[in-house]
């Protein structure tokens, strides 16, 4: 019971998580969109910026990102491949990560009003990615919680 | 050769280190695989897309050797590279159609202009990039500073070249021993300020110098030269304000407006010689109207860089070809020569010396 219980707690909390992760990705951007466009402070200066008012799982994107660009890689290699680590290591769905994805290719190569223009966008995105994520959230996490526990209770009747 | 202008860093470490990881990386090891001679007289590196490599050496061009025709990946791989992976944060370089690099090199770049209200706005679709390896020779000045300097007071000097005589060079080195003061010559050190419109003199990097211009120099990158003048003089109180290239009615009023401050003078102009500003009218002003004590010309008669002339503000020469010194003339260029650091005469003079 307790371990069924502990699985949809897990489950009900990941769900939370991912709400969470999606609002500091959208601040990431918000933070990227200021160093660009205030400060025209080249890309990894700017993700060090950001990196240093993150959470870890959005730090340890920023540091990925710059471990790859240091290594040579160009910024929508980077940038990817980060992206990539993030789906693996995170509960964000592969569609929530789409709007970081499209920025790969664009990132660093046009203008300042041009990149503002990329990281506004995929702020929306990723604030419409959020809602779906809070509704889904809300809806599931009270029914995984007693689902964990009541599959538990039926496991124990059932060997009683 | 920088080796043999006597600066501290081999031509082929500078290529090795400051430039190579700025390009792609199949440009790398083609070049890493040059001869040394080569390395050594590298002047330029120029990619155009779609076609070899070029390279400008002291010797003469010539394409890279075991690299095939630039392709756009190349070239996006060295774009990323020269501008961090951050073309909107040189948004105003690009404009200039040039960006400096760490160590003072400049990258020169064309595209396709985005015009704004009929202006460059910025450039894009790049297709050809002029990588000039900085040069910077330390004791280039060494040679005409003695003229330069009257009981220990420097005078003010324009610098007269055609393009690649050296007049920038010249500059740099005259900004840096003034700056510093020269002690053999019983100049003092003075706050000197630079307009660095085109970021030559300095070329700072982020805000940084990477020329050593000496320990009392402001510099203003990327201002325009009358304008910066201007600044230089409500802001930092310089001794002495050096600018490259002048030659519009807005520089002249500009420079006026710093002798009657009391500032003195270091200023280059494109042009053959003293005769040439005849022909430009707003030069001929800084002449006439006396903005400068001392004039230098150089040309290429003896390779770039030799000094052919040197005249007062007056017209009379210190140092030229076309007949003997005499009289004041003569005891002038002749106390110049005994405590200038070379030993050189006439035709020799050249602000970069032969070992």
């Amino acid at each position: 019971m307790s371990a069924t219980g502990k699985a949809g707690f897990i489950v009900a909390r990941k769900l939370g998580e991912r709400v969470e992760l999606l609002r500091e990705l959208e601040n990431l951007l918000r933070i990227l969109s200021t160093q660009v466009d205030y400060a025209l402070t080249p890309f990894p200066d700017a993700l060090v910026a950001a990196g240093r008012i993150s959470s870890s799982a959005v730090k340890g994107f920023c540091s990925f990102v710059l471990k790859e660009l240091h290594n040579g890689k160009s910024l929508e290699m980077a940038w990817k491949e980060g992206v990539e680590t993030l789906l693996e290591r995170t509960p964000l769905h592969p569609e929530d990560l789409a709007p970081l994805l499209s920025l790969a290719p664009v990132l660093g190569v046009s203008d300042r009003k041009d990149q503002v223009r990329h990281l506004q966008l995929a702020q929306e995105l990723l604030r419409q990615r959020q809602y779906t994520a809070d509704v889904d959230a809300k809806n599931n996490q009270k029914l995984w919680r007693s689902a964990g526990v009541l599959v538990g209770l039926m496991v124990v009747l059932l060997l009683i | 050769m920088r080796e043999r202008m006597g600066l501290g860093k081999p031509t082929r470490a500078v290529l090795e280190e400051e430039i190579l990881p700025f390009l792609a990386f199949s440009l790398r090891e083609p070049l890493r695989r040059l001869p040394v001679e080569v390395k050594e007289n590298l002047l330029e590196i120029r990619l155009r897309l779609g076609r070899t490599v070029m390279l400008v050496t002291a010797d003469g061009d010539l394409t890279l050797p075991g690299s095939p025709c630039l392709d756009k990946a190349a070239m996006d791989q060295t774009l990323q590279f020269l501008t961090q992976s951050s073309l909107y944060a040189r948004e105003e370089e690009l404009r200039q159609g040039f960006i400096t690099l760490p160590g003072g090199h400049r990258v020169g770049m064309v595209g396709r202009a985005v015009l704004e209200q009929g202006r460059i706005r910025t450039l894009k679709h790049i297709s050809a990039l002029n990588i000039r390896l900085a040069r910077q020779v330390l004791g280039a000045a060494d040679f005409v500073l003695p003229y330069l300097v009257e009981n220990g007071v420097f005078l003010s000097t324009l610098i007269i070249s055609p393009p690649g005589a050296g007049k920038t060079t010249l500059l740099r080195d005259l900004i840096r021993q003034v700056s510093t003061g020269v002690p053999a010559l019983g100049l003092k050190g003075h706050k000197v300020g630079v307009v660095d419109e085109r970021s030559e003199l300095a070329a700072s990097y982020l805000g940084v110098p990477q020329n050593d211009v000496g320990p009392r120099t402001d510099v203003l990158d990327g201002a325009g030269k009358a304008e910066g003048i201007m600044l230089l003089l409500r802001s930092m109180s310089p001794e002495v304000i050096a600018t490259d290239e002048v030659g519009s009615p807005a520089d002249v009023a500009a420079l006026e407006e710093a002798l009657v401050c009391g500032v003195r003078l270091i200023a280059t102009a494109h042009g053959n010689g003293i005769n040439d500003l005849s022909h430009r009218p707003f030069l001929r002003e800084l002449i006439v109207r006396g903005l400068f004590t001392r004039v230098v010309c150089l040309g290429n008669s003896c390779g770039p860089g030799t000094v052919e002339e040197i005249r007062n503000g007056d017209g009379s020469k210190l140092l030229g070809p076309s007949r003997k010194l005499k009289g004041k003339e003569m005891a002038d260029a002749s106390q110049a020569h005994r405590s200038a650091a070379l030993d050189v005469r006439y035709g020799e003079g050249r602000i970069y010396s032969c070992p």
